[in-house]
Parts: structure tokens; sequence; C-alpha cells
């Protein structure tokens, strides 16, 4: 198999990508659509209105990385490739936030699990949340339409131990488990996706969609934040942009105007919001940067006898859906799909929240480790409300995220699920990341002890690498902030494409959700602006 | 600067949150140690007794050997915090001037002689302590400081062995394109 360095070939034959922070920039650049964002929603929506024959200006704040940034390393990956240097949490601390910052966004960073927006969600957001176009009939095309394009299939290879134990585990219980569908070709079955593809073979944005729009003739402002919309009467005059230094990620001085006749945020859900809150944006109902949801993440580690290696091999190939939708879409329990994280030593050693002995042992043990992680199912139920985004003194956006009564038990119940199943494959101990969880022999005493474990900020340890929410989609404009097609509700010209517009999280890990909605609701905006200046 | 006042104002980063009730503002004096760009000359001292607490057992123990471990793991984290953004900085920040202030210091750390006289025990006690206290600010405090020098330990290259880990497959390293020193990464390869 080959690999190829599409950035730098790219660039060579004579791409529009304009490094923001040290280019010599005029004060005003225009287009057809600017773009902002270069994520799942902002890569799929720029590719396919470039493909529609309209001119498009692509923004990303991070860098535009190549091949030869994707060195399988830790220390130089994080920094480069995620929101405040990986050091990203709610505003309280108490969740660690992942959150790729990188042209391709978090698609460039993620490990490649691919699912369909599930049938009960979707089916909740068309009847609770009265969406329209969102029933599975209706998105099926959509998703077929991205499976192809991004080549996302079931990983036929065989799972890496760490996987294979998750399977191991649900075998032995009667749970369902199954293989997870990834988005690659040619994948090496490395396990460094979280440090960015070494051999370009994920699918993410970074080396498809953008250099689709690339090659048709869009223009790409990297290192460039879309500080502030200014408007006029109902609609978006010109976006201002403030480039930043790559390293510091602080704004460096220079400055740029973007105008367009029509605008695509695509920022994330808490970079969306943010500009739209720091813009002062109308938001007449105050629904905006409300109902953020994460999937909060919980993690059980297990010692086992074997080698289990949980730093190679594809990261994600197997997960349990056994409890998903068990208590119904919105029952009196949160429902949570299980998964593995890799084990790389930087991350794991930060995680654990462990000093001294018990620290340098647990690691020397690092080849014997196997980890699990429960996603919580929130915004489905009247007592999960989700967070909200809140701007910060220098006008950064931050996240406010409370963990409610009901949450904390289904984390509860998450934690006891994941040590029966890793007891059942075979561990020797179990150990929750959870301050006041020592290490459990038996399945037996792991169950008594996470009956009394107190569920607390900070002690129980808590991630997320799925944002979603905060300019929720609906037809109400009094309870959300753009409709179906992400039509913002009172701004003319602005269309919301993102994870951002999802009404509740999504009970599976969302890429493709987001790159489905992307695709359709870009090809109708292109039909409707293409429309416009055909009248 | 009361522990009743510990409060839920703003605070982010690394997850340093709520100590800014007693820790106060980040201090614009903040002056850098020479040749750092974030850490004062106390933080260093600061730094200098958590790090052999929170890697016993993993450093070497050879003296001079054991120093420039150290040493090298401050100045990458140096160079770390100072690139996580304005808004985290000013969190750590204030984190870090909570230890190294000596009326904090001795409030919030129990810490009663300056840093540079406590021993990996002294400092183990201050960990253990905030990791267990009832203020669940200090529990946020022992876990941003925990994981910001585990990273930056366990993550760099010459440490991995301690982990068990060999880094990534030799085959990889010499097919990939980005990893030979003569090649072109615009080149096409075949592996």
């Amino acid at each position: 198999m080959s690999v190829r360095d599409i950035i730098a070939e790219g660039l060579a034959g004579g791409w529009s990508a304009i490094d923001a922070a040290t280019a010599d920039l005029q004060p005003v650049y225009e287009a057809d659509v600017v773009v902002i964002g270069t994520g799942a929603g902002g890569g799929t929506t720029a590719e396919i209105l470039t493909q529609a024959g309209l001119r498009v200006i692509m923004v990303e704040e991070g860098t535009l990385p190549s091949l030869r940034d994707f060195k399988m390393d830790e220390l130089s990956a994080y920094p480069l490739l995620y929101q405040e240097a990986m050091s990203r949490t709610t505003l309280d601390g108490a969740i660690a936030i992942m959150q790729g910052r990188i042209v391709g966004g978090s698609t460039t960073v993620n490990w490649t699990s691919s699912f369909r927006t599930p049938t009960e969600t979707l089916q909740h957001w068309t009847e609770v949340h009265k969406l329209k176009g969102f029933t599975p009939e209706a998105m099926q095309p959509w998703f077929e339409d991205r499976e192809k394009r991004l080549n996302i299939s079931p990983w036929l290879v065989p799972p890496n131990a760490n996987n294979a134990l998750l399977a191991r585990g649900c075998e032995k219980l009667g749970w369902h488990a199954a293989v997870i569908p990834r988005n690659v070709v040619g994948c090496w079955n490395l396990g460094y996706c979280g440090m960015g593809c070494p051999a370009n073979a994920k699918q993410s944005m970074l080396v498809t969609t953008v250099p689709g729009a690339l090659d048709r003739g869009a223009q790409l402002f990297y290192n460039l934040r879309a500080q502030r919309f200014h408007f006029k009467q109902d609609r978006i005059d010109a976006l201002e942009c403030w480039a930043v230094d790559p390293a510091s990620t602080d704004p460096n001085g220079r400055k740029v105007t973007l105008k367009a006749p029509h605008f695509v945020l695509a920022g994330s859900a808490i970079g969306s919001p943010g500009l739209l809150l720091r813009s002062q944006a109308p938001d007449p109902y105050a629904r905006l940067g409300k109902r953020t949801f994460l999937h909060p993440v919980n993690i059980s580690l297990a010692t086992m006898d074997e080698a289990v290696d949980p730093y190679h091999g594809a990261p994600q190939s197997i997960y349990s859906d056994e409890f998903v939708w068990k208590y119904g879409t919105s029952g009196s329990k949160m429902g949570f799909k299980l998964e593995v994280p890799p084990l790389h030593p930087g991350l794991a050693a930060s995680v654990l929240s462990l000093h001294g002995k018990e620290l340098t042992e647990t690691m020397a043990n690092l080849p014997r480790l196997h980890a699990t992680l429960a996603l919580m199912r929130d915004g489905f139920h009247d007592e999960s409300i989700g967070g909200q985004v809140v701007l910060r003194e220098n006008g950064t956006p931050a996240l406010e995220y409370e963990v409610t009564d009901y949450l904390w038990e289904g984390l509860r119940d998450a934690y006891l699920r994941m040590a029966e199943a890793q007891f059942a494959a075979g561990a020797k101990k179990v150990r929750l990341l959870h301050l006041d969880a020592g290490e459990y022999q038996s399945w037996s005493q792991a169950q008594a002890a996470i009956r009394d474990l107190k569920m607390a900020k900070y002690r129980t340890r808590l991630f997320t690498a799925h944002q979603m929410g905060g300019c929720a989609m609906g037809e109400d404009p009094r309870t959300s902030v753009v409709n179906s097609l992400g039509e913002h509700h009172q701004i003319a010209n602005l269309n919301i494409i993102d994870a951002s517009t999802f009404p509740t999280s999504i009970g599976a890990n969302p890429q493709l959700s987001i790159y489905a909605m992307a695709a359709m609701q870009a090809s109708r905006l292109a039909e409707r602006l293409n429309a416009s200046a055909a009248a | 600067m009361k522990l009743g006042v510990i409060s839920t104002l703003a605070a982010t980063g690394l997850g340093t949150a709520g100590l800014g009730g007693i820790a106060g503002p980040a201090r614009a004096d903040a002056t850098p140690g020479a040749g750092f760009r974030f850490f004062t000359p106390e933080d260093v001292t600061l730094l200098s007794a958590l790090v052999p607490a929170i890697m016993a057992g993993a450093l070497p123990e050879e003296p001079a050997a054991r120093t420039e471990e150290i040493s090298a793991l401050i100045r990458d984290l140096d160079v770390g915090l100072y690139n996580i953004g304005e808004a985290n900085r000013n969190e750590v920040r204030k984190l870090f001037d909570l230890l190294t202030f000596a009326p904090t210091r001795i409030l919030a750390a129990g810490m009663w002689s300056s840093w540079d006289k406590a021993d990996a025990n002294r400092a183990d006690h201050f960990l253990t302590g905030w990791r267990q206290s009832w203020i669940s600010q200090f529990n946020n405090g022992y876990a941003a400081l925990v994981k910001i020098i585990a990273l930056a330990e366990y993550g760099r290259q010459g440490n991995w062995a301690r982990s068990g880990y060999a880094g990534p497959p030799a085959y990889a390293l010499e097919a990939l394109p980005q990893f030979r020193s003569t090649a072109s990464t615009s080149q096409e390869t075949s592996a």
C-alpha cells in the first residue's frame, strides 16, 4: 500500500491554503459562502457547496498539518492537534474535554468509530423535538452517501486484545457485542489514530472533503479564528477574523475581514455558540449555548494475566449496546454505550489520578492493562438538560456542565457493568478511575464497593470526546436556534451545520451523524443559493 | 483568604477551577525565572519538591541523572504551559501562586516551611492530603498537578520503557515516509 502526503502534494499543486499567522493578508476577502470550521460539519459542507459551483472560503482556527506532523508521539501531537493543547476542561475542571483543533477538526484525531445515528435517537428527535426530515427512512440515503464517500464499513481485521476483552466479557455474560464500522482505507492497524493517522488511512476531513474542496478552487485560511460577526439588520454583513499564533493559540495581532452573501457556521458545540455569543447575535428566547451534551465518559481499568498492549492496534473495533436503550429512550436510568479507549503511556498516566508508588507500579504494568469506557447518553430525560456555553473574560468560550443525580446514578450503573464485564473476561484486578476506588479482586467485592461509592465532582474522573448541542435544531424558534435545515431562525444568511445543532446527544460516536446531516443540509443549501442566484 | 469563600469563581484549564476563591486573581507581576517562559523561581522550587513524590520509584537513583531528569521535565512543562492559551495560563498561575505564596501555602497545603525544605515524604503527605481532602477543589488541584507531571514524564520517549511500552512498531517507522530522513514527504512511497 502506498502512503502519500496528500497535503504536501496539494500545496505543491496550487491549493489556495493561506497561513493567516504569517502570510501577507489583504484586508478583505470575498466569496459566495464562508464556511467556519473544517471538521465533520464544515469539511462536508465545503466540499458539497464547492461541487455545486459555489466559491467557498474555509476558515480554521487550528493549523494545517501534513504527514510529517503525524509521528505517533503523544507529546508533540497533543498540543498541536487538540483544543487548548489538550488541557480543555469544563469551566469547573470536572470533565476533561478532548476536542480537535486542526484542519479536519476532531475527525483528524478521532478513533474512527462510524455509527449511523441510532433509530431511537432519530425517532426521539422527530417525536419530541419535532424535527422534519430526520426519520430513519429520510436519513438512510444520506448515511449511505457518506459511508461511500468515507469508505465506512465494519472492521474485518481481528480486534486488538483490548477490544477482544470487551467482546469476551460481553459474550460470557450474554450481552450484545458487535464490530465497529470504521472510516479507513488501507489502515495499518497501528493504534495512533488519536495522534493523527500516520498513514493517511483514516478518511478524516483533512484528507477527504477539505482536499476535495481545495481541488475545486475553494480557499482555506488556517491559524485564523472567526472572532465576531458584524450584522446589518437580520443579516451578517462581515466576519471579523483574528490570526492566532499556532503554538500559543493566542491572537498575534493580525486581522482580516471575510464577506459573503451567506455564512455556514461549523465551529463545534463549544465554538459555534461561542462565536454567536461573542457577536451578540440575536437570541430572543435565550436558547443560544443551552443544552450542550457530552456523552460523559467514565472508565474502568482491568489488570489481566496476559499481555494486552493497549496502545497497539485499531483503538476501537468492538462495542456493546447492551445498555444503551435497555431502560427506554427516556428511561428512569440513563443508557450508555460500552467501548474501549487506547492507553498510550502519557495519556494513561495523566488520567489515573495517582501519584507515588501507586502510579509507578500501575504504569509499570501498562502492557497488561485493559480499559473499558461508558458513553453516557445524555439529553433524553428531563433530568438531563446538559450544559451551557459561556464566555471567559478574554472572549474565548467555555462550558458549564453540572452532573445531575440522574447522571451520577447512570455513571454508577456503568461502573458496575464495566467491572462485571472485566471480571467475566478474566480480569485479576479492577480499578475504577475514581479517587475513592481501590483495587477490587473479585466481582463480588467490586459490586459491594461500587454500590457504596461516593459519586462526586472531581472524585469521579470524567471525560468527553463528543461535544453536541448548544444551537439546537427545531421548528419552534422559542425552543431552538436553527430549523431542521440548519437555517438560523433570526439571521437570514446563516446556516449552522455541525454537532451543535443536535437536540440531544446521539447515543453513539457522532461523526457519521454529523456527516450525514451535513450532507443533507449542505445539499439543500446549495440548491437554495443556486436558485436565488439564478432568480 | 478564607477557606469558607472557596467559590465557584470562574476558572478553567487543567482542572484548577474553584481554587480562585482562596488563590485570588492571577498575579500580573509573576516574573518568569531566567531561562523560563512561565515558571517563576518559586514554581521551580515547588516542582522540584513535587516531582520526586509523584514519580516515586520511577526516577533514576543516581543523583546527577535524577536532577537532570527533573530539570528536563520542568523545562518541558514550562514550554507546555506557556502554550495552553491565555485563559488557562492564568488559572495555572493561580494554582502555583496558591502553593508558593507563604500564607496560602500554609492555609491550603498545610506546608509551614518552604518547599525547598520539603523532602519526598512531606511532599507525598501534601499530595495525599489534597487527594483525600473534603474540600473538592483540592481534589481538583491534586488531579491537575498529577495530570501535567505524569503526562510529561510518561509521554517522553526516553521514559517509555518504564511502562513497558516499546513505541511504534519498527516496521512502521521504516516504511512510513515521514520517518525517513532522506525521503521527501511529498514523494510516494511503497510499503
